[in-house]
């Protein structure tokens, strides 16, 4: 086997070819090196999009999905809710049906196939239990459908070692009713489990746990992959769950894909405004100007242009994500503004100013004295990490 | 290494307007006996009488279109008249015996806690029961001779057997009463559970501003139970206004009419004197007066619903 | 005092509730008191509750009159249309609410308005009508008016109740490897028992205790209904009180039990539907 390779593309009229080309060399170069020690599980198989469209009467909830998913990898559909990753997923498994496009799994078009016949598993946001079914039922339930024709023993064998990996064993008698949340979790995904799938479809599975445990359980989540090494398609609107749990991430917004990339690609090098607003806790500061004299110019801002980048007739604005600020002197500064607030948070402090009509964020060492009122002068910490964005279209230019 | 066909459809799969289609098909399939069932049992029949209330019709033979002969006939029958009065005083003898029942019994059933479960198991017992047989039952209950279990009641007290049922001026009533009897309690369950409906806190409120019990009763309960009040009132209505198998059972319209409502004219022209003209014309007359009552409370209800909403 | 008058409030409570079961349950158990006494203890003054003798002698009476056949038929009619009602019934409350149905809202609009429609008001145009169609007086007019009048009241209580059931569990049985019949054979199903009862239960009730549809639609002795019968019976022998009392028995027998036995579902399946509009 070959290690997992990312393709993603777009129509050639969204986005740049350069950029896609260089997106794609990175998420490469990123993973090929983290996947290449894991073995992809052999029943692992490919997802591909190809002109995929989803419309609910005039309302377009998927529009022009062009995806490809390697085997054994962990892809996660990230995007504020509405944006069709949840719609995405459910065309994959066969509950929806889309309204143009052809999905591959494998070789094979599944496009029409029934959800039977499709042979991956899906675990909801619900967990869908079967409630009148003990726990040991719920996991078996998949073995006892006629087209896998498990007997006995094996069914048994099957789901006292899915138990066993979940830490289940314990339970197996008990109703979904009796037993915790996590519980209903790992059972979810035991019952995912038990019939080896070409493909896991995971929706938004750790989004009704509470913080400690959403945690935990992602770390098993990604331990479990790693040992099965199993195609996983995960649905969140939680980039935390995202960033550390993928390979690869598509993020999407109003039906579209936005960006595909590892998780680094995406932070480091958004390819769009969206993304770069969309990552990030809080996210990535945008500041506008007009352009002139070699600099990116406005009010509290006066930033110079690198020799890469070319100022389009839509204009330019310029993306510094907050912990790559620092304070210093107002004349060196290339944000100046008066601050707002200054939130103490332990290990660094986060500082909220008004630069010009826009309010900047930025992670501070904890031990800074700035005042709210106080004017202060921002710069980037290290200039390479500053991104560039032409206006009018909201594409990252010049890297 | 996973190769990708370049691209098309692998032959022999659906394309996506053939799944759509068939799972819109899907819906149309499972819907259609229900649909086509009640449309033909309840919904064409419909059409039909009204179509055979514009006819002459005697013993199931078609004599030709009659116009509004049946309901000129009908209306010119001084009975007709009567048996509308009759229907309104069933009906809402009925009612005013029943709703204030069901409104006692939901109370004591809420009052009872986990035995007022029992209470209301116990007292739907007769609604379980066919309406011929209750009459039946009552018929021997009622029975005028030394025996008969309301005449030793009766007896006790030093009162002579009385003979309910033959006598023009109690019969009426005593039809309500086993009408009622039989069905008040399926009004108790849709009042208790109205009254599930009210918060308790309401009432501790209540007490904590010192209202006293009636007031409680008159400022909340009945207030915020009106909705439930207005549905058992309009289901009870309708099935009062049409009641004809406890008056077959009971009185067969006797004595001397005083129990012939509308509904027991409709089975006594339609199908005992098979004049099916005019007995379509009486049911057309007994479902218009039926819209009219449905249209009434839907009216009621839809105001109050908007009016809290 | 308070505290007083609490407990003379409880006691007054009890008290009418134990009065009112009695008035309610006291003509069922004189029917019953009545039918197991030999005919010269039926008029005994003052009545006694508890038979002295008691004898079977009445209902030996009813087989004699061959009321068994009569028994049978209501039995086969009713289990007839109910099964027919609740299978047609249920598949159209799914489909409402899991599939795109064409004039979808027009159609609970029609099941709706038909609850509302007195069945008895169509008896007379029907009967005509299935005198026409040579159905009138067979095995099949009787099941076919029943399960009409159940239909409606079936799709709208397994409606409101598949509503209720996550779309997310059947989705689950269809990636699991279950064909859409399995999935909701086996996921479906079991959880909509209740409204599935409940619905069965009210059929059940309607067609037994039916006595109108049944005495205009069927002619022939051989095809009555028990409660037709019985009407004939009283007829003939209008003063055997105590034959009359057992066919009042065996015809309240199977439905009080049935009551009995699934109340709950009954009491839910029409308070549900009440408080939920």
């Amino acid at each position: 086997m070959t290690p997992a390779a990312v393709r993603a593309s777009r129509q050639p009229d969204d986005i740049p070819q350069d950029a896609i080309l260089q997106g794609e060399i990175q998420g490469m170069n990123v993973h090929s090196q983290d996947i290449a020690s894991r073995a992809v599980g052999q029943s692992a198989r490919s997802v591909r999009f190809v002109d995929v469209a989803k419309r609910f009467g005039s309302v377009a909830a998927v529009a022009d999905v062009n995806l490809t998913i390697a085997p054994g990898q962990f892809v996660t559909l990230l995007g504020p809710s509405g944006c069709g990753k949840s719609t995405t997923l459910s065309m994959i498994a066969g509950l929806e049906l889309p309204s143009q496009g052809h999905i591959y799994i494998g070789d094979r078009d599944v496009t029409t196939v029934p959800p039977a016949d499709r042979d991956i598993a899906m675990v909801f946001q619900s967990y869908a239990l079967y409630p009148h079914l003990t726990i040991f039922e719920n996991i078996a339930f998949p073995l006892r459908a006629k087209r896998r024709r498990t007997t006995e023993t094996e069914v048994t064998r099957k789901v006292t070692d899915a138990a066993r990996m979940l830490g289940l064993d314990k339970l197996l008698a008990r109703f979904p009713r009796e037993i915790s949340g996590g519980q209903r979790q790992r059972v979810a995904l035991g019952r995912a489990m038990v019939r080896t799938p070409t493909i896991y479809l995971l929706d938004e599975p750790l989004s009704n746990l509470d913080q400690q445990l959403r945690v935990q359980m992602r770390s098993e989540l990604k331990d479990l992959h790693q040992r099965l090494g199993a195609t996983m398609l995960y649905v969140t609107h939680d980039q935390g769950e995202a960033m550390t749990l993928s390979d690869i991430i598509a993020v999407m917004s109003a039906g579209r894909i936005e960006q595909v990339g590892a998780p680094r690609e995406l932070y480091d090098r958004p390819a769009n405004l969206f993304v770069a607003r969309f990552l990030g806790e809080p996210g990535m500061n945008i500041l506008n100007g007009d352009i002139g004299d070699g600099r990116l110019r406005g009010q509290g801002v006066a930033i110079a242009l690198p020799p890469t980048v070319k100022a389009g007739p839509g204009g330019l604005c310029a993306g510094i994500r907050p912990e790559d600020l620092v304070l210093c002197p107002i004349p060196e500064a290339e944000l100046t503004g008066v601050v707002r607030t200054v939130e103490f948070l332990g290990s660094r402090c986060l500082m909220r100013a008004d630069i010009g009509d826009t309010l900047v964020t930025a992670f501070l060492p904890a031990e800074v004295t700035t005042q709210p009122g106080e004017t202060v002068g921002l710069k980037a910490s290290y200039p390479g990490r500053t991104r560039w964005f032409d206006v009018a279209s909201g594409l990252a230019v010049g890297h | 290494m996973v190769s990708v066909p370049a691209s098309g459809t692998t032959p022999f799969t659906r394309s996506i307007e053939d799944a759509a289609r068939a799972g819109r098909r899907v819906g149309t399939t499972l819907v259609g006996p229900a649909v086509l069932v009640v449309i033909a049992v309840n919904i064409l029949p419909a059409f039909f009488g009204f179509y055979s209330s514009l006819r002459k019709i005697f013993f199931f033979g078609d004599e030709g279109f009659a116009g509004l002969d049946n309901f000129r006939s009908l209306f010119a029958d001084p009975l007709t008249w009567e048996a509308i009065g009759r229907s309104l005083i069933f009906t809402f003898g009925a009612l005013a015996l029943a709703v204030p029942l069901a409104l006692l019994a939901a109370l004591a059933v809420r009052e009872l806690g986990a035995r007022g479960r029992i209470l209301l198991t116990i007292l739907l017992v007769p609604w379980a029961m066919s309406p011929i047989v209750v009459a039946l039952l009552w018929k021997w209950i009622l029975l005028p001779s030394p025996g008969g279990l309301f005449a030793s009641i009766l007896a006790t007290f030093g009162m002579p057997p009385a003979n309910l049922l033959s006598n023009p001026t109690w019969a009426m009533p005593t039809v309500i009463a086993v009408a009622v009897w039989r069905t008040f309690a399926f009004a108790a369950i849709i009042l208790t559970a109205g009254l599930g409906q009210i918060p308790k806190d309401l009432y501790k409120a209540a007490a904590v501003d010192g209202l006293t019990a009636m007031e409680r009763f008159s400022r909340i309960t009945v207030p915020l139970l009106a909705p439930s009040i207005l549905i058992v009132l309009s289901m009870l209505t309708i099935s009062y206004f049409n009641e004809v198998q406890v008056i077959i059972g009971l009185t067969s319209g006797g004595p001397i009419h005083s129990t012939t409502t509308l509904a027991y004219q409709l089975y006594l022209t339609g199908f005992v004197e098979l004049d099916q003209g005019r007995g379509n014309a009486i049911a057309v007359v007994m479902f218009l007066i039926n819209l009219v009552l449905i249209v009434g409370y839907v009216q009621l209800l839809g105001n109050k619903k908007g009016g809290e909403g | 005092m308070n505290q007083g008058m609490r407990l003379t409030g409880r006691a007054a409570l009890l008290a009418a509730s134990a009065l009112a079961s009695v008035v309610v349950l006291g003509p069922i158990i004189w029917a019953l008191s009545t039918s197991l006494k030999s005919d010269n203890h039926i008029f005994a003054v003052p009545p006694r509750l508890i038979p002295d003798e008691p004898t079977l002698m009445h209902f030996q009476r009813l087989v004699a009159e061959g009321v068994q056949w009569s028994f049978l038929n209501s039995a086969f009619y009713t289990v007839v249309s109910v099964a027919f009602a609740v299978a047609v019934g249920g598949t159209a409350g799914y489909a409402l609410v899991r599939y795109p149905v064409p004039a979808k809202r027009a159609l609970l609009v029609l099941f709706m308005g038909v609850m509302s429609i007195p069945s008895y008001a169509l008896l007379l145009p029907t009967q005509v009508i299935f005198v026409r169609l040579g159905i009138f007086d067979t095995r099949l007019a009787l099941p076919i008016l029943y399960a009409a009048h159940v239909i409606p009241f079936a799709v709208w209580m397994t409606r409101a109740h598949f509503a209720t059931v996550p779309r997310e569990l059947e989705q689950a049985a269809l990636v699991d490897g279950y064909s859409r019949f399995e999935a909701v054979w086996k996921v479906i199903i079991p959880g909509a028992r209740p409204a599935l009862i409940a619905a069965a239960a009210f059929g059940f009730l309607y067609a037994w205790n039916d006595y109108i549809t049944a005495t205009t639609m069927v002619e022939s002795p051989d095809l009555r209904t028990l409660p037709v019968a019985l009407i004939f019976f009283q007829g003939f022998h209008g003063r055997d009180w105590g034959a009359l009392m057992a066919g009042v028995v065996i015809a309240t027998l199977p439905p009080i039990v049935l009551f009995l036995v699934y109340r709950r579902y009954l009491i839910g399946g029409f308070s549900e539907g009440s408080v939920k509009g």
